[in-house]
This record gives C-alpha cells, sequence and structure tokens, in this order.
C-alpha cells in the first residue's frame, strides 16, 4: 500500500472520466451534449466533496493538508502583521512567564543536583522513629553507613557527607565531611588541580590529613596559586595538606573544603559514631537499580535497627530529585506554584480569542467562498486551528529565550551568589513548552474558528453579511469579556493577598530582642558528657564577665531552628496531644530575649543544675491549646518518647511565657521550655549585650578559643542569624521566591524540609 | 421504473454488490454502478458519488485491485477486479446474506400463531 494512498490527481481524472461515460450515454439516449452532461453531472453529484470524501479516507492525507494549512497560516499571518505582532507579544508573555517558572521549579526540584550522569544517581532517605511513632532522626549514623555501604558494594557506590555550614573558626567557607568516594558519586570525576582522596584516606580515622579545595576557595583565598597542591593550611587547629582543587559543586555559590570524613576529630572518639548525621547518596554499577539498593538497604537496616532495640527504620531510595524526597508536599507546590502564570496564560488566551473573533468576522466572506465550494466544516476548523496553533509555536519559540534568562533572573534579583546552579532547560522544558503552547493555540483559536463558520452564505457572499451580525457571536464574545474579567479579578485578589501577606510578614517582625543579642554555637571538646553542663557553666561564666555584656544563658540549638518553624515533637496530657517544640534553656533565656513570663517563674539554679525534679515553661499558644481557660500552672504532659528504653519523662508546667513569634514562621509555635540537660556537648549560648556588636564578636571569639572548644561559625547577633537563616540555604531563598506566584503556599505552611535547611547536626 | 419507485441501499450492501458485480471480470466505476441499476432491474439507486468511497474502502481491505485501461468507448477508466481475498468475502458475505433473507422470510410468511 502507498504511504498516501492514491494521489487526489488520480481520484479527479477517474470521475471526470465516470462523468464523460454517462454523459456519452446519456447523448446515445438522445440528448443534447449540453443537457446530456448536466444530466450526468446531477446523477453523480458534487465531484469535490466526493474527492474531499476519498481525500479524507487516504491514509496520511491529514500530513499532505497540515502542510497546506501551516502554509496558509503563515502566509496569513504576514498578511496581518499587526494584529500578529499583537498575538505574539500576548502570548510570548503568557507562555514565556509559565516556561520560565516551569525551567526554575524543574532546575531545582525535578531533577538531582549533580555534576554527572543523573540517570545513575541515587539519593538514600534514612528516617529512624523511636517508639511511639515519633520522628527520631532524617540522616544516618557513620556506623550504619559503613554497613550499608558494605552490603551495597556489588550494586554501587555509596557515599556520605555531613554539610556543615560554617564549621570552621578561620573560614568562612563551607567545610563538607565527606567519603572517600564522594567525587565518584557526585563527580566531577577529573580534579582541576592535584588529585581527588584515595579510597585508603578514609580507612583509618585520623590517618589521612588532606583537604580539597572547591575553585572558588582556591580563586578567593589563595588567588588560584598553582603551587597550592602540597601546602599546609590549617582549619580548626588543625594542619590539613591541600591534595587537589575540584570544581565547585552545583548549586553551591560559597566556596566548599572537602575533608575525609575519617578526619572528623570526634569520629576518633567514638563520640558521633552512633548519632545520625549524614546524608547518604550512591552511583549505581552498570545493570543495576535504585530498586534493588533499595532494598539491600532495607535488610541491612533492619540488621541494625535489631542492635538497638525499640528503633525502628524506614528507608527510600530516589533519584535524587528534590521533588521525589518523602514526605515533602513538593508536588503540590510545583503545582500551587504554577498556579498564576497558568492564569496569567489563561488571560492571554482569552485576548487572543478575542482578536481572532475580530479577525473571524471580516474573514466571514472567505469562509463563505470556501464553504459553498464544497470544503467540509471539520477541514475550515482544522485549517483555523493551524493558523492560531502556528501563532502559539511562534511565542513558543520566543518564550524559549524567556526560559533560558527567566530563571537566572529571578535568582540574581533573590540572591546575588545564587552559584553555578544548572538552571538551564533540558527535555521536560521543552515538553511542557510544547504541551502549553499547543493546548494555548487550541484554547485561544477554536471559539473563533467555530464561530467563524456560522455564516449565512447568500449574505455572506454578496456582502451583506457584517461582522456585528447575529447572536451568536454576542453570546461567544460576552462570554469572553466576562471570562477575561474573572480571570483577572482572580489575579488581582491573589495579587492582594500576597502584598498583604508579605507586608504582614516583614512588617511584623520578631517580638523579642534579637539586635542586641549575641548567639555562639559551641560544640564541646570533651570525651566525657557528663560534664558537659559545668563545661557550658563555666564558659557562660566567663562570657558573661566579658565587656558590655549584661546577660548570658544557655539554649538548645532547637531555638534557631524553632525560629523558621522546624523541629517539633509529640506531646500528650491524658486527654490530648499536640505538636510543640521544645527547647532546652537556663534560667536567664527569657531575660536575655525580653519574653515576659506572664505566669508563675522561670528555672531554679537548683533545676539548671540538676534538670529534676522534671518543669517545664509552656507558651501561651501551648496552654491555651491544651488547657483552654484554666491556669496551667501546675498542670502536667508527657514529652516526646523517649529513645533505647529510657523512661518517660512527665513534665510539671511552672511557668507561663508570651508567645514568641519570630516573624518567620506564620505564627506563633506552640513551644515549651524545659531546662538544659547536662550531658548536652552541643549548644548556644546568648548573650544579652549592649556597645559595640564587632569588638564583643572578637572577644567572645578570643574566649571560646582559649576555652579549647569548637565555635560552630562565628558569633552572630539573633537578628543576622534569623537572616541568614532564611537567605543561606539556596533552596529556602528560592522557595521564599515562589511565593511571589503563590501566595497561596503561605497559607498551605508549605516549607523546604528540615533536611535541607538544618544548620549542622 | 419511475424514480420514487426505486429502493434505497441497505447500509453495507453496497460493497457486497459491488464485489458481485465483479465476478464476471473487471469493471470500470460507471460500469458497476450500472450493473447494479440494470441487474436490479433499476429497482436499486446507487449515489454514483457514494460509489468511490466505498471502491476506496475494498481496494484498501485488499478485496479488490484497480489498473488503468480502455473503456468500451474508447476513453481512459480505472479498471477494478476481485482478489482471492475478495471472492471469499463475497462468498462469505452472500451465505450471511441468504441466511438473513430466510430468516427474515420465515418470520414474515409464518401465519401468526394463536395467542393462549
Amino acid at each position: 500500500m502507498r504511504w498516501f494512498g492514491r494521489p487526489d490527481r488520480e481520484y479527479a481524472e477517474e470521475i471526470e472520466e465516470h462523468i464523460a461515460i454517462e454523459t456519452h450515454e446519456n447523448i446515445s439516449r438522445g440528448m443534447t451534449p449540453e443537457d446530456a452532461h448536466s444530466a450526468a453531472r446531477r446523477t453523480f453529484g458534487d465531484p469535490l466533496a466526493v474527492r474531499e470524501q476519498l481525500g479524507v479516507l487516504r491514509p496520511l492525507h491529514w500530513l499532505g493538508t497540515l502542510a497546506e494549512d501551516i502554509r496558509y497560516a503563515f502566509r496569513s499571518m504576514r498578511r496581518t502583521w499587526l494584529l500578529t505582532g499583537m498575538i505574539l507579544v500576548t502570548l510570548t508573555a503568557g507562555i514565556g512567564l509559565n516556561t520560565g517558572v516551569f525551567t526554575l521549579l524543574n532546575a531545582l526540584l525535578l531533577r538531582a543536583q549533580v555534576d554527572k550522569d543523573p540517570a545513575r544517581f541515587f539519593s538514600v532517605y534514612h528516617q529512624i522513629w523511636a517508639p511511639g511513632g515519633r520522628l527520631a532522626a532524617s540522616n544516618t549514623s557513620y556506623a550504619d553507613y559503613l554497613a550499608f555501604q558494605q552490603g551495597t558494594q556489588n550494586l554501587g557506590d555509596l557515599a556520605a557527607s555531613f554539610f556543615q555550614p560554617r564549621l570552621m573558626l578561620d573560614s568562612e567557607d563551607k567545610a563538607v565531611l565527606v567519603s572517600c568516594n564522594f567525587f565518584q558519586v557526585y563527580g566531577p570525576d577529573r580534579p582541576v588541580l592535584g588529585r581527588l582522596f584515595l579510597a585508603q584516606e578514609c580507612a583509618t580515622p585520623g590517618a589521612a590529613p588532606v583537604v580539597i579545595l572547591s575553585e572558588k576557595v582556591w580563586a578567593t583565598q589563595f588567588s588560584s596559586d598553582p603551587g597550592i597542591i602540597g601546602r599546609t593550611i590549617t582549619l580548626s587547629q588543625r594542619a590539613l595538606t591541600v591534595v587537589g582543587v575540584a570544581a565547585s559543586p552545583p548549586g553551591n555559590g560559597e566556596g566548599v573544603i572537602w575533608i575525609p570524613a575519617s578526619m572528623d576529630s570526634t569520629l576518633d572518639g567514638k563520640l558521633l559514631q552512633n548519632s545520625t548525621y549524614l546524608t547518604l547518596s550512591g552511583r549505581l554499577k552498570r545493570g543495576h537499580s535504585r530498586s534493588e539498593v533499595e532494598s539491600a538497604l532495607r535488610v541491612i537496616a533492619r540488621q541494625q535497627d535489631q542492635l538497638r532495640p525499640g528503633q525502628r527504620s524506614t528507608l527510600e531510595v530516589t533519584d535524587g530529585a528534590p521533588i521525589h524526597r518523602p514526605g515533602t508536599d513538593a508536588a503540590i507546590g510545583v503545582l500551587l506554584a504554577m498556579g498564576l502564570p497558568s492564569l496569567a496564560l489563561l488571560i492571554a488566551c482569552v485576548n487572543v480569542s478575542t482578536l481572532l473573533l475580530a479577525r473571524g468576522a471580516s474573514r466571514q466572506r472567505e469562509m463563505a467562498v470556501r464553504i459553498s465550494l464544497g470544503a467540509g466544516k471539520s477541514r475550515l476548523v482544522r485549517m483555523l486551528l493551524t493558523e492560531s496553533l502556528a501563532l502559539t509555536s511562534c511565542a513558543a519559540a520566543l518564550s524559549l529565550w524567556l526560559a533560558y534568562y527567566f530563571p537566572a533572573a529571578v535568582t540574581r534579583v533573590v540572591g546575588d551568589d545564587s552559584g553555578p546552579h544548572d538552571l538551564s532547560p533540558d527535555w521536560k522544558v521543552f515538553g511542557y513548552l510544547a504541551g502549553i503552547a499547543f493546548s494555548a493555540g487550541c484554547v485561544a483559536g477554536l471559539a473563533p474558528a467555530l464561530e467563524s463558520l456560522k455564516v449565512n452564505l447568500s449574505q455572506s457572499l454578496k456582502g451583506l453579511q457584517t461582522a456585528t451580525d447575529g447572536a451568536g457571536s454576542h453570546r461567544v464574545r460576552g462570554f469572553l469579556v466576562a471570562c477575561q474579567v474573572a480571570l483577572s479579578l482572580v489575579l488581582l485578589a491573589a495579587a492582594g493577598i500576597f502584598v498583604h501577606s508579605e507586608y504582614k510578614r516583614w512588617s511584623a517582625g520578631p517580638d523579642f530582642e534579637t539586635r542586641r543579642v549575641l548567639a555562639v554555637t559551641v560544640f564541646l571538646r570533651t570525651s566525657k558528657p557528663e560534664t558537659a553542663g559545668a563545661s557550658f557553666r563555666e564558659l557562660e561564666d566567663r562570657l558573661r564577665a566579658g565587656h558590655g555584656v549584661e546577660a548570658a544563658s544557655f539554649c538548645g540549638e532547637a531555638f534557631i531552628e524553632t525560629l523558621s518553624g522546624q523541629q517539633t515533637d509529640q506531646v500528650a496530657t491524658p486527654g490530648a496531644r499536640q505538636m510543640a517544640s521544645r527547647t532546652e534553656v537556663s534560667p536567664e533565656f527569657f531575660r536575655v530575649l525580653g519574653i515576659p513570663i506572664l505566669q508563675g517563674r522561670t528555672f531554679t539554679a537548683e533545676e539548671d543544675r540538676s534538670g529534676t525534679p522534671p518543669v517545664a515553661i509552656v507558651t501561651e499558644r501551648f496552654a491555651k491549646l491544651f488547657w483552654p481557660g484554666e491556669d496551667a500552672l501546675g498542670k502536667r504532659f508527657s514529652g516526646p518518647r523517649p529513645l533505647h528504653g529510657e523512661p518517660q519523662e512527665f513534665l510539671e508546667v511552672v511557668g507561663v511565657a508570651r508567645d514568641s513569634a519570630a516573624g518567620l514562621a506564620d505564627d506563633a509555635q506552640s513551644q515549651y521550655f524545659v531546662p538544659r540537660r547536662n550531658a548536652n556537648i552541643a549548644g548556644t549560648i546568648l548573650l544579652r549585650f549592649a556597645g559595640d556588636e564587632q569588638a564583643l564578636q572578637r572577644a567572645v571569639t578570643r574566649t571560646v578559643t582559649a576555652s579549647r572548644h569548637r565555635m560552630i561559625g562565628r558569633p552572630e547577633t539573633l537578628h543576622t542569624l534569623m537572616r541568614q537563616a532564611l537567605v543561606l540555604p539556596r533552596l529556602i531563598v528560592l522557595w521564599d521566591s515562589w511565593r511571589w506566584f503563590s501566595p497561596w503556599l503561605e497559607s498551605m505552611e508549605w516549607r523546604p524540609s528540615p533536611q535541607v535547611s538544618a544548620r549542622g547536626s | 421504473m419511475p424514480e420514487t419507485k426505486r429502493l434505497q441501499l441497505l447500509p453495507g450492501t453496497l460493497e457486497m454488490l459491488i464485489l458481485q458485480t465483479l465476478i464476471f471480470g473487471p469493471r470500470h466505476g460507471h460500469g458497476i454502478a450500472t450493473t447494479i441499476q440494470r441487474t436490479s432491474d433499476k429497482a436499486l439507486l446507487v449515489d454514483h458519488g457514494s460509489l468511490y468511497p466505498a471502491l476506496q474502502r475494498l481496494e484498501r481491505a485488499g478485496l479488490m485491485d484497480s489498473e488503468w485501461g480502455i473503456s468500451e468507448n474508447n476513453r481512459r477508466a480505472r479498471f477494478y477486479k476481485l482478489t482471492r481475498a475478495g471472492r471469499k468475502k463475497l462468498t462469505a458475505e452472500t451465505n450471511k446474506w441468504e441466511k438473513l433473507v430466510r430468516a427474515v422470510t420465515g418470520v414474515l410468511t409464518t401465519p401468526q400463531e394463536e395467542e393462549g
């Protein structure tokens, strides 16, 4: 069979011959040639309609007519160039905005941020649950990592990393503790200079004092010195030899310094062996799949769970795209973020529809001629739709430019050091672009196409029917205008909600002191956790004696995370349950931050020292949720279910503090405060000060350094930390920017998961 | 026969009639239409226009072949001829048709049974 069937001219010839034979027979019956021919034509019917019918029946006939339609579409676009220009601008704005936002979402959420072959990359999400279904950890311990790595050697490489945002005392750069196969998994494969880590460098803890610098660190701190390899640098009072320089990883504008995980001193002391802090990722060996890795890891996780009674692990392996991270509502977020641009595109389509409708009115004569010549209505609708699709295709081509430049522009506006995040469009973006261009073409073109076929043949041919005739076209125009008004109102309302919520968000700010409070996070260098409380108190006393310091207090690191609305535990009374965040604090905490105790008292020195009896200070919101209309003082509630068979904690409320909305979360969190545990080896000391901030920062740094403890990051005011909590992690910044497009995200309380923005361990 | 007394073809029967007219040899489109009219004593009306889509369908189904030839009036015309598959199909369709006619006739000619 011929692909296109018999050509149309063959049918035309055959039909002509048919009529000729009939004519010949009519003549032999005694008719005049003219009458004979007319009668033959009458008997046959409309040859054009028959040919049309035969054409439709031909396989792939539409390809031929499509080519004709496209040629005709471009000719008519050229004829009405002004209208075409207006339509193109409207559609490009609509399609371009959509594609731009989608490109951004695609780059940040729909693909793994790795340097090489994302198809074989995988991410491991390991969650550890305590008895009672409480999430105990979302990361992996070093001991578990070693077990996982050994058990999956045949399936792929498994790498571990631990991002410490500002681990180093003497460097502003981000230090990442990594397993030695880190670069095999993430890429790049080759160093810019020197070498990457060797497998044996991770074999023995503390055996390889080496470091690899990212290109950015090499450029900013060492002026791209070609002789850097072999030089010794000091980080956290430890001499490390630079063995290589590697390309900066995607998505990190900051400089990165990679250190073998085996070099972490705390690993050396076995302190962190069972702490969960590592993030796992891997690269599949050829011929193996993610599900194989997942089942193998699950078996090992079950074995590891048996070593720790009461613990239960869940484990998921994904392709590393953030949208596939378990427990995130990213898919809903993507849909919501696409909501407003889609609405804008719909308005653009309705606009274009109105313009095409106006053009359709001026083409009624043309349509009348075509119909009277035998063109089928479906054929004409196809022709008109092809015209609008040709328009949207041109707009889509122009939108490609936007797809390339929009995300970069947004990241420039949002954060000036966005780094080499790969924002370029890929096949998903092109597919999306083709999809929305096609839909827009159909949406914008269908109503005008159907409308322009409603012609009164005789009047149109005589030029009597005008564009304003007909109740039908009035109805369509009225409908389109109503659509435009409705959609614009929705957009306007959305913009109003957005402006209102942003105003509230930025104008409110935290209602406790942040500018005059310096926070310094300290990691104790001690192998005896039981002395940790005493060490912290000693350090607090030394810092309190500093010039300009008015008060000092301890605060578990959770408080900082509470500010951004993360870290919650389930607490309960016999009759109710709720989620609340728990913060360990010392008695002066409320005075330092200026949070008034509305009822009851703060902790006593005895409670601070011994942690007994178990007491708590709750926020107003907490009290209102558990004991509405009652006095909360003296009431008891149970804390989160403990890990590893520790006894369940019951707390007595001794005070009610005012809610402390930080301005980052939408509402004040339900919070409760407990006296510090003396076994804490990490925590934040808050210093209320008056006077010069920078001088105090220097003095604090000196004091902590002299105490030999490790300071995480620089001492910063709470104000700065809270700003950084928004600005530092790239994802938070960008996710926040999407709120521009969808204020509903606000009400959905859609936020990045704690894993993304957790500061350190 | 007057035009009004002519019968409209039942749907689906045109293809069977076309195949039947080709059983005695190749014919062109006009020949097929006139043969059907003549052999039905002008009782069956064949719309010449709708003949060609039916011819195209049969050709695409592989039931007939076609080629250009010269008509009895010395004009160029496209001649259609049955293929082996067409013959088989015709036999099957004819059998089916005869069964249907017998069944319908049987129902129509049987005296109505008394109720009860």
